[in-house]
């Protein structure tokens, strides 16, 4: 986040001002965005990597350890049952990282064709796509994601299911906004002029345009299913509770947050920073309106 | 009101109906998606045969699924969103009881949120790309990314357990007085104000930034009227449809947070019923609360949408929805 | 860079000026490096007069306006020369001070009605905001003092238009307003920036007609910023040609555009479509584009597009002098046009 200073217009006529904000995509990457993505490098590596380096398992229970202070052994301390902290925080990370980006990824891989498709034939196709997408938005997507893992069952892939069903219609919303914004240059009304097959106009000219913008909203999305994730684990639903998650972490170590907060800061922290940081460099790819409220997107 | 405007409001109104029919259908299907018989997964393994058998009766499980669907309709329109097996109570009494301590804590939440986005998106407007700006995007992005139970859990070690300010946990009535009764609300509503506030200020402010740069805001500039006046009197209201807009998507997602917050402090309110409900297992219940919740958040958004033409009258006349000051 | 200070030609009445430009300059910061935007200008305006700038768009005529006014400060762009208005300094005012002035006795009219005009407020709430300037003025007073100018400036039914939008009128009738909004307070000098070129040509007139009566009735100051000399040739007293941030002429309305002297008045002239009895002169667009202010070019910047450029012009700036036989008409050309007969219209 430098400083940059303020550039006033250089003629303060009045000239239509471009209503896009241009992408920063091949700008200089910000100190915020180089935290965020080295924070997630770090996340991923160390998720990867520090379970066979270290060789600590996350379910191993120690008497001697409990409550542990951060050091050698345990480099974030331990749990109440001894538990070392950093290899539940991993632990835990495989599960966010892995229902984040797999909810997001389906959610894109349903509801970006569909939302483009409706763009394109409009008509009844895109009535039916918009009811089924009012439908579904008219659950709050917590609510709908809770029902959802209630009624399925506690597992990881039944959380995934319930946490892309709720997004996926807001895929569907953004690919079509931003494919009819695309279907009216003046390029796109050529290429169709020539005859060329639906899908491989979609494919060839419609999703590269679009893309930055799914991209910039996918990062928040992955962002946001944590958060739901966690928010679920720590109700104790739809995770099973024997697998270690940031938000179940939370839950277990409120009873002790008056003498060892680590209990509850280094899940916090690790929640806190990724969805952080996930939000931060989705601001880059920033294209038109805001991808985080998705008010205009 | 001219021919087409009305033909326009009668097609939302029965698309309003068909989307609250399907929502309704769903809720009740939602059972069938079950991996086996209801009643068994509501009582567990161990319940006996009998039990089971008494409890599908109750549910009216033995009864053909469109014929109980009809019932369910029925009595749904009539206000009967049947019974919780867990309590007995039934699903409106429930709702009767805890309903006003989750509309309090979401007005109160929006109060906070609100209270502190709108001076945060003016200052920032004012001072945009400078360090102020820069300083307040970072603590908006910091509320967006925190869990609303993350925010909970540090308010209740700093205020409850160190500083001893208000209680961590549990729900004064207001017949416990004011005083108790808004303690015991506060850091809940924080904890859920944080998501809403982050998001009201980014709207409010991008669209700030784009009514500065109006030509009647040089104009008031030029009428010598003072910044606080240019910024209430005409800055402001132009940039309100965003901002009303985002108000009607987030009631919805903090319906949803609520059973978190409400879980966590303790607060007896729909949120933690609904949590609670889908933790014993109570489909009924569930079915009820979802379906109840997901119709006000539809009327909720249809009545932002209703309220539109009042906050930016150039709506009503001109069909250039979110058009001039954008 | 700049040449020594000239006086204006247009000499107004005895005593101190009501606004009094001397050596003005603007320079922006841009990517590309600073940007005069105005180099060197000066100008004097007299109670009651009518005075033109005239160029074309990027000349910096809006930019100098703005800055006369006070608009755009020192926090917006690097500004030196100076600034009196009444024989106060007002590019040593503070934000207050200014806006003290601002709306009360000076006042802008912009170039687009609709963009101007609040888009919810009804318009007799926007001109009442404008009186409540004055504390003396009590809420049903302004009321009835903006009926009064809603009709000064020619709005039929002023009771029903109070309570209209913006939307809801016409071009013509929305420049009316912004004008009442303007001389609400009697102000003694009031900007126009191109305040017909958003209209109609029928109902340019009109509106242009009615700051004429304005400025002779309220006797208010004018600077009319226009790149139509059509415009300036009939309702205005005096006139400046500004072109790429400087002064290329100045003098009194019938003189500078009777018998234009710079090369680039001449042009201007030569580029009106006119129909006259007797003679079919086809326009004569000029070639080529305004130079870029970023680098401009050496010595005389019309010189590039100058059909009758010299040696001098391309590497000597031209001074702003008066001419010898008309003292209060200057320009600024190492090859003026000639005129031995001053009643000849320029082609």
């Amino acid at each position: 986040m430098t400083a940059t200073a303020p550039v006033p217009a250089p003629v303060p006529t009045p000239e239509p001002r471009p209503a896009r904000r241009r992408s920063r995509r091949g700008g200089r990457w910000t100190i915020a965005e180089r935290l965020s993505a080295g924070w997630l490098v770090l996340l991923v590596g160390g998720m990867l990597l520090l379970p066979a380096l270290r060789g600590i398992d996350p379910l191993d229970i120690g008497a001697e350890s409990r409550f542990a202070k951060p050091g050698a052994e345990h480099w974030l301390g331990a749990d109440n049952l001894g538990r070392d902290l950093l290899a539940r925080a991993l632990d835990g990370a495989q599960v966010s990282v892995l229902i984040g980006v797999g909810s997001v990824l389906i959610a894109a891989l349903i509801g970006v064709p569909l939302g483009m498709l409706s763009a394109y034939y409009g008509g009844p196709v895109a009535a039916v796509v918009s009811f089924v997408v009012d439908v579904i938005l008219a659950f709050p997507g917590l609510v709908l994601a809770l029902g959802l893992a209630s009624f399925l069952g506690a597992s990881v892939t039944n959380v995934m299911i319930a946490i892309t069903v709720p997004m996926f219609p807001v895929f569907v919303r953004l690919a079509r906004a931003q494919t009819l914004a695309l279907l009216e240059t003046e390029y796109l009304e050529a290429s169709e002029v020539i005859g060329t097959p639906v899908l491989s106009i979609m494919r060839r000219d419609v999703l590269p345009n679009i893309a930055e913008a799914i991209l910039a909203f996918g990062f928040v999305s992955i962002g946001r299913a944590i958060l739901i994730e966690g928010s679920l684990s720590f109700l104790g639903i739809g995770v099973p509770r024997t697998q270690p998650t940031w938000g179940g972490m939370i839950n277990e170590g409120r009873i002790y947050m008056t003498t060892d907060p680590l209990l509850i800061l280094v899940p916090g922290a690790f929640l806190l920073l990724t969805i952080l940081s996930l939000n931060l460099i989705s601001d880059r790819f920033l294209v038109d309106g805001d991808p985080v409220t998705g008010a205009r997107a | 009101m001219n021919r087409a405007r009305l033909l326009r409001i009668g097609l939302k109104v029965l698309r309003l109906a068909a989307v609250l029919l399907v929502v309704s259908s769903l809720c009740f299907f939602s059972l069938s998606l079950l991996p086996g018989d209801p009643a068994r997964l509501m009582l567990g393994d161990t319940a006996t045969d009998e039990a089971v058998a008494t409890l599908r009766s109750q549910l009216g499980l033995d009864l053909p699924t469109m014929e109980r669907f009809g019932h369910w309709l029925g009595g749904v329109l009539q206000g009967d969103l049947g019974e919780s097996y867990r309590t007995g109570q039934s699903v409106t009494q429930v709702l009767a009881e805890r309903a006003p301590v989750t509309v309090e804590l979401i007005v109160l939440s929006q109060v906070i949120a609100l209270g502190l986005a709108v001076p945060a998106a003016i200052v920032a407007a004012h001072r945009r790309r400078t360090g102020t700006d820069r300083a307040l995007s970072l603590w908006v992005f910091t509320a967006l990314s925190t869990p609303d139970f993350v925010v909970g859990v540090v308010l209740i070690w700093i205020l409850s357990v160190h500083l001893g300010w208000f209680p961590a946990n549990g729900y004064a009535p207001w017949s416990d007085g004011v005083g108790p009764h808004l303690s015991s609300l506060i850091m809940p509503a924080i904890a859920l104000a944080g998501t809403s506030f982050a998001l009201y200020q980014r709207v409010l402010r991008a669209d700030l930034v784009e009514t500065l740069r109006q030509d009647y805001i040089e104009v008031a500039r030029a009428k010598g009227l003072s910044l606080t006046r240019i910024t209430f009197r005409h800055a402001l209201r132009p940039s309100l449809l965003g901002l009303s807009t985002q108000i009607g998507v987030t009631v919805g997602m903090l319906i949803g947070s609520t059973v978190v917050v409400e879980s966590l402090f303790g607060l007896p309110g729909i949120g933690d019923e609904l949590a609670g409900a889908v933790t014993a297992r109570d489909y009924v219940e569930v079915q009820g609360l979802v379906l109840v919740i997901a119709t006000c958040f539809v009327l909720v958004n249809a009545l932002v949408d209703v309220l539109y033409p009042v906050i930016d009258p150039r709506l009503a006349s001109s069909r250039r929805a979110r058009g001039g000051a954008r | 860079m700049s040449a020594a200070v000239p006086t204006p030609a247009v000499l107004p009445e005895p005593g101190e000026p009501l606004l009094r430009v001397r050596d003005l300059v603007v320079e922006f910061r841009t990517a590309n490096g600073p940007l005069r935007a105005v180099d060197g200008v000066s100008l004097d305006v007299a109670r009651g007069q009518r005075v033109g700038i005239v160029g074309e768009s990027g000349s910096g005529k809006s930019v100098l306006s703005r800055t006369a006014m006070g608009l755009l400060g020192r926090k917006d762009a690097r500004i030196s020369g100076e600034i009196t208005f009444r024989g106060r300094d007002l590019l040593a005012m503070s934000d207050k001070q200014r806006r003290e002035l601002w709306g009360r006795e000076i006042a802008m009219v912009f170039q687009d009605p609709l963009s101007s005009l609040h888009p919810i407020t009804p318009i007799g709430q926007q001109i009442v905001e404008t009186l409540r300037r004055d504390p003396a003025l009590d809420k049903a007073k302004a009321r009835a003092r903006a009926l009064e100018l809603l009709d000064l400036v020619g709005i039929p039914q002023a009771e029903r238009r109070f309570r209209s939008r913006a939307h809801e009128l016409s071009g013509g009738m929305r420049q009316r307003v912004m004008i009442a909004i303007a001389v609400a307070n009697s102000p003694s000098l009031l900007f126009a920036d191109e305040p017909t070129t958003a209209l109609d040509v029928t109902v340019q007139a009109r509106i242009l007609e009615l700051f004429d009566e304005l400025c002779r009735e309220l006797s208010i100051g004018l600077v009319m910023v226009s790149h139509d000399l059509g415009v300036v040739a009939r309702h205005t007293d005096a006139v400046s040609v500004m072109y790429a941030g400087r002064i290329a002429e100045q003098g009194r309305v019938d003189d500078v555009l009777r018998s234009p002297r710079m090369r680039y008045t001449s042009a201007l002239l030569a580029a009106i479509p006119r129909i006259e009895p007797g003679r079919r002169a086809l326009p004569r667009p000029i070639g080529g584009l305004p130079p870029d202010l970023v680098n401009p070019p050496a010595g005389c910047r019309f010189a590039p597009r100058c059909a009758h450029a010299v040696a001098a012009c391309t590497d000597q700036v031209p001074v702003l002098e008066p001419s010898a036989d008309v003292p209060d008409h200057a320009f600024a050309c190492w090859n003026p046009t000639e005129h031995p007969d001053r009643t000849e219209v320029a082609r």
